[in-house]
């Protein structure tokens, strides 16, 4: 029989998913029952404040031919990784520290600026200035190996960091024969806080903004 | 020299990589301070503009640290 190995992150990153589809339907029922005369409360007031502050942000660096097609992905991929990369925080193992996750993410993005650049160029002077000269091949391949490299790279170190930072508290701990870890909590926070949240987020804008900025150069 | 010994030596080796990335963003960052200090009502563009400019050239650094992790890790 063949096993199969199911990597934890995987999971983790379904139950995200699972999550923010919930909140979506929910918000989405409320957006709809929303009079469009009053003034928003609640959930309406919250999403509306989210999207016009990634609409503008995207209207800065996209122009605005893309503004139906490409901004509500880029929403969405904002949402998801602001979710994935804090997700450290909660005790999951992070969705975005398995390198098949981000690498996926960025093969997404690779295809659509192909895709755009052959809209724009037509068929056969793409492939002639894809082969001559020949770095260009690689400035084709570099977008796709850096984007992933560096949101894996980022997360995952954090997340062994912050693991070393555990295990040196715990063996503190037990040096003044404290049966549990009593330095962790009192350290580890201002850590997390830089590690998690602010590379977290810090990432996501970063692969948000790299990702649009490649395709609207492709598309000009 | 054990392999042992080598793998290590190897895996501090391989941080040496933030060196140029330290360099780099303090100069990045004092062009930005100096930019602000000209013109003080752009700052929430230049502050913008310079995070991404850190977070872009830190990766050379990400690179060097993902390396000498999974070294280590062989150990």
């Amino acid at each position: 029989m063949v096993s199969i190995t199911i990597q934890v992150e995987l999971v983790f990153s379904l139950i995200i998913m699972c999550a923010l589809a919930i909140f979506f339907v929910y918000a989405g029922k409320k957006v709809m029952a929303a009079d469009p005369l009053q003034r928003p409360k609640g959930v309406v007031l919250v999403c509306e404040t989210g999207i016009e502050m990634i609409y503008n942000y995207m209207k800065s660096i996209m122009p605005s031919q893309f503004e139906k097609s490409y901004y509500p992905y880029f929403a969405m991929l904002f949402a998801y990784l602001i979710c994935a990369n804090l997700s450290g925080l909660i005790g999951f193992d992070a969705p975005t520290s398995n390198y098949s996750i981000t690498l996926a993410m960025t093969l997404i993005t690779f295809v659509l600026i192909q895709y755009n650049s052959i809209k724009k160029k037509g068929g056969l002077t793409y492939i002639k200035e894809l082969i001559w000269p020949p770095t260009n091949l690689l400035g084709a391949i570099a977008p796709l190996i850096s984007l992933s490299m560096r949101l894996f790279g980022n997360i995952l170190s954090g997340t062994i960091l912050m693991a070393l930072v555990y295990a040196f508290t715990g063996w503190l701990s037990g040096l003044i024969s404290v049966p549990f870890n009593i330095f962790g909590p009192i350290i580890a926070p201002v850590l997390h806080l830089y590690f998690d949240v602010f590379s977290g987020c810090i990432q996501t804008l970063v692969f948000v903004t790299l990702s649009s900025i490649l395709i609207a150069i492709e598309a000009e | 020299m054990t392999d042992l010994g080598l793998v290590a030596i190897a895996a501090g080796i391989a941080v040496v990589a933030g060196l140029g990335t330290g360099i780099g963003e303090g100069i990045a960052a004092s062009k930005a301070v100096e930019a602000v200090g000209r013109n003080p009502e752009a700052e929430g563009k230049i502050r913008t503009m310079m995070i991404l400019g850190i977070a872009l050239s830190e990766t050379v650094a990400i690179y060097g640290l993902l390396i000498s992790i999974l070294i280590i890790n062989k150990l």
